[in-house]
């Protein structure tokens, strides 16, 4: 070996540097400098999952959102329908009750003014008979004499005790 | 309820009658009316002449009135006729 040139001792000692250095570089530096690496990936990896999540979940927001929005729009034509179905009722019972209270309105005046009618009627047959008892009482004031006055006055007191009777019964 | 029965009572509270005639009637009228209604005979009788009731005889005893005058009984025929007039109507 040292015809070859090759120090025995000095190649120990660099084998033993060499594995030394090896040993350092491997538990000191390159180790922790995987394990960083290791965990570099791993958050890169948990990242890209919370990230590929949160495209996902921000898809079925704006899904959701669409279905929402797709729901509001029909809620308000169900409703708009509704109201206007109420509106139609509310509108036909007004219509209704107001074509009753106008009925009974017109009943009303109707009752009131064959009433009122009737009680003009019944005047005017009231004046016409007091009118009618005056000139029959004052024509036949006029046209019966003493003579036939006395005429009548005895045959009604002749038939007084008959008329009496039946006004007793 | 008679007449009489009712005449008697009224002219036992005033014995007073009034009797109202186109003319002043003659005794037999008198006679006869008192013979109808016995209980005048006693009575106190006033007569009145009054035109106006056409004929017959108006009785008066207090708040009792028979009233056999024309003038009644052709109003009582013109409130009958207007009336059934009414009702038929």
């Amino acid at each position: 070996m040292e015809n070859l040139g090759i120090d025995a001792k000095l190649l120990l000692a660099q084998l033993i540097n060499f594995g030394l250095f090896f040993y350092i570089f491997k538990r000191y530096i390159s180790g922790p400098f995987q394990l960083f690496m290791k965990n570099e990936a791993k958050k890169e990896g948990e990242k890209e999952r919370l990230l590929k999540d949160a495209k996902n979940n921000e898809e079925l927001l704006a899904k959701k959102q669409e279905e929402l929005a797709e729901n509001n729009k029909k809620l308000k034509a169900e409703i708009l329908v509704k109201a206007k179905d109420e509106a139609k009722n509310i509108k036909d019972q007004l219509m209704a009750d107001a074509k009753k209270e106008i009925d009974n309105l017109r009943e009303s005046a109707k009752k009131s003014i064959q009433l009122e009618k009737e009680k003009v009627q019944a005047e005017i047959e009231k004046r016409v008979v007091e009118l009618t008892k005056l000139l029959i009482n004052s024509t036949l004031k006029n046209y019966i004499s003493e003579d036939v006055s006395r005429q009548l006055t005895e045959s009604m007191l002749k038939s007084l005790s008959k008329e009496l009777s039946r006004y007793e019964n | 309820m008679k007449i009489d029965f009712l005449v008697s009572q009224r002219l036992s509270i005033n014995n007073q009658a009034t009797i109202v005639s186109t003319y002043p009637l003659s005794n037999e009228e008198v006679i006869q009316i008192k013979k109808d209604i016995p209980s005048l005979a006693k009575a106190q009788i006033t007569f009145t002449v009054d035109k106006n009731i056409l004929a017959g005889v108006i009785i008066k005893i207090g708040s009792l009135v028979i009233d056999k005058s024309l003038k009644t009984k052709i109003n009582k025929y013109l409130n009958h006729f207007y009336g059934s007039q009414r009702q038929s109507i």
